[in-house]
């Protein structure tokens, strides 16, 4: 029987992923469906009562992947909870009777790359260690050029010329991802972005706000399972600050940790777990900088943010910043949510004028 | 000096040996009463509503003890190993505490393997930092050991009499000590259960120094639920049902306990979320009807067993 490989979405990431796959196993890659209020459901009809959101939407996404005719799947994770997903999941998905392979990327609360190997090595017999390496290569600098655009476009949100112009430039720069697939390929195409980003800069910068995202890695990540929030915010030329993108996450996280500890130290002793300790010690950087607010969100139950809430609310105290926070949970009604962030923007947007009429 | 105990969370584990520490030392400790209303209460004040019951209440019995002694004891653990972790709840409790609160004074000490911080050295830390010598605490630690696990074994050996010589029926109460043995949590189920004439079987009694936990799930690394999984396979055969008790919205029991679920099939078994707003009524008439599943059951293998006997 072919094969065709399937994974759960996350943001934009499905692009160098799906090139990822299609290099070394030479199988079908089906990328899964955009995370809609139906996958959302399917995901929460089998999974446990009150587990974290990323799960069922992961799950969701497997059940429309395998709907469709996918059957391997790939699923990876670490810390906190996410690094447990996956054997959940698989014994669900059996339960209902799927039939498919399986490569599951967590060991012991993290991820194995070597596990991923040899789920991919599997599947083709031909891939060696260097192919193996090499592509993951790629897919990590396309990975690091897609957050450098992402990061710039929301740094300079509030330079644009006309709108929505950035993102057609992003879209774009997506879609052209497929035939360019080599690392200086890459990086001419990310050059070229760049370049037709900065023609359509406007000379002045209006005068809106800056805010901060922080919070869980997969409502920040999976604009979908946050009702979008980024892109209202960007919609609006809100300059957006967020920290948290995989190239973090995969890369710079480990190495970065000593420095987030030491910002943190003022206000929590010891590591919070998870992303806890970087979102407190960002928030404070955020503070520094003299943004306008900033926004936490994490999915209903998500223990690390929980613990990280009362500890922000400290710092909000302290460096006189406003924090949202957001909780997400499966019921999907975008209009409280909106309603709720136009709130914090108006509410912001006086504050600021307040504050510079006062000097 | 007086130190503080919050009769809440590790205290159900580690109570014995913490409790013992000081009086080796000679160091003046209170303990907090029981949870009640007005600690469920506290807690509920302190924290954000989507925090755990077990987390909720401890935050009540820090309230609670504020007042009454010099030094609260709230530990942090992240785990001896890698693939024993504690819940992350326990990692920032600390901290947590100490913003929830204003001007409180804690005392902590740290189980953290990727910075090696083992117990051993924390609890001479522990005593350095009462102001007692080393060497002072480093014995008193030993001790301490000692008698804890004694006491454990002697648990242990008890529940296994209880087993043996019991001829009341069995069900076995799976959950985390911390949720078994508080008064709001556990005390109701264990209330009912004695009310029927049913032993319970306390899943966090029980020693062993093999890992079977693999048989039921292979990526697990919280230690606390592949210490469940261990005395499920060890009391499964011995107890008539099981109940598994969570509090809700425990992170890692959900996914733990929907894989037992979904894997321990020759067994009646019952989740039970209790929740803060929990009525009695409600949860009486679950397990009642649970503990009727189990009598009609083994009546019906009694039946069926004669029916076979006279054919």
């Amino acid at each position: 029987m072919k094969k065709v490989i399937s994974f759960p979405n996350l943001g934009d990431y499905y692009v160098p992923i799906k090139n990822f796959l299609i290099k070394t196993s030479k199988c079908e890659v089906m990328v899964p469906l955009k995370s809609t209020k139906h996958t959302l459901e399917l995901g929460n009809k089998y999974s446990p009562d009150f587990v974290c959101l990323p799960f069922k939407y992961t799950l969701g996404n497997f059940i429309e992947s395998l709907d469709n005719g996918a059957n391997v799947l790939v699923q990876a994770g670490g810390g906190c909870r996410y690094g447990y997903y996956a054997e959940v999941q698989e014994k669900i998905l059996r339960d209902l009777g799927y039939k498919f392979d399986y490569i599951n990327l967590t060991n012991k609360g993290g991820f194995s790359l070597f596990k991923f190997y040899k789920g991919i090595k599997k599947l083709n017999p031909k891939l060696n260690i260097f192919k193996f390496s090499y592509w993951l290569l790629v897919a990590v600098v396309n990975i690091i050029y897609m957050d450098k655009l992402d990061k710039y476009i929301r740094k300079n949100i509030s330079y644009e010329k006309s709108k929505g112009i950035f993102m057609k430039i992003k879209e774009k720069f997506l879609k052209n991802v497929d035939n360019n697939y080599s690392i200086f390929k890459l990086r001419k195409l990310y050059k070229q972005s760049i370049t037709e980003i900065k023609n359509n800069l406007k000379n002045s910068k209006d005068e809106t706000l800056k805010i901060g995202i922080v919070g869980e890695l997969f409502s920040l990540m999976e604009h979908s399972s946050s009702y979008n929030i980024e892109e209202f915010l960007l919609s609006k030329n809100i300059e957006v600050r967020r920290y948290t993108d995989l190239t973090c996450l995969l890369i710079t996280k480990r190495f970065q940790m000593k420095k987030f500890h030491k910002k943190s130290r003022k206000f929590a002793k010891y590591l919070q777990g998870a992303d806890a300790t970087p979102n407190i010690s960002h928030s404070i950087d955020m503070a520094n900088e003299h943004f306008d607010g900033i926004i936490h969100m994490k999915p209903m139950s998500c223990s690390p943010e929980i613990n990280a809430v009362p500890i922000l609310q400290k710092v909000s105290e302290e460096y006189d910043i406003p924090i949202l926070f957001l909780t997400f949970d499966s019921q999907y009604a975008k209009g409280a949510i909106d309603t709720r962030i136009e709130a914090f923007i108006d509410m912001l947007q006086m504050r600021k004028e307040n504050l510079i009429n006062e000097g | 000096m007086k130190i503080g105990i919050p009769r809440s969370l590790m205290f159900h584990k580690l109570g014995y040996l913490w409790i013992k520490f000081f009086e080796n030392l000679n160091i003046d400790y209170i303990i907090s009463s029981n949870t009640n209303k007005n600690i469920v209460d506290a807690g509920k004040k302190l924290t954000t509503d989507e925090n755990c019951i077990p987390f909720k209440i401890h935050m009540g019995h820090i309230n609670y003890l504020k007042d009454k002694c010099d030094l609260i004891l709230v530990p942090r653990f992240l785990g001896t190993e890698k693939d024993k972790q504690e819940c992350i709840k326990f990692n920032s409790i600390y901290d947590v505490v100490k913003n929830s609160f204003i001007d409180i004074n804690l005392i902590e000490y740290d189980i953290d393997y990727t910075e090696n911080k083992y117990e051993i050295f924390e609890f001479i830390n522990l005593g350095n930092k009462l102001g007692k010598k080393r060497i002072e605490s480093l014995k008193a630690y030993r001790k301490a050991k000692k008698q804890f696990k004694e006491y454990n074994l002697k648990r242990f050996e008890n529940q296994k009499s209880i087993i043996k010589t019991s001829k009341n029926k069995k069900i076995l109460l799976l959950g985390h000590h911390y949720n078994l043995y508080d008064n709001v949590i556990g005390k109701p189920v264990v209330k009912i259960l004695k009310k029927y004439n049913i032993d319970p079987i306390y899943s966090d009694i029980f020693i062993s120094k093999k890992d079977r936990s693999e048989n039921i799930s292979t990526t697990l690394y919280w230690n606390s639920n592949k210490e469940l999984i261990n005395s499920l396979l060890y009391y499964k055969n011995k107890v008539d049902g099981i109940i598994i008790l969570t509090s809700f919205p425990c992170g890692n029991d959900c996914l733990v306990n929907e894989l037992i679920m979904r894997k321990v099939k020759d067994i009646p078994i019952i989740n039970i979320v209790i929740d803060e707003l929990n009525s009695e009524t409600g949860l009486i008439t679950r397990l009642e009807s649970f503990i009727d599943i189990i009598n009609e059951r083994s009546n019906h293998f009694e039946k069926s067993d004669k029916f076979s006997k006279s054919r």
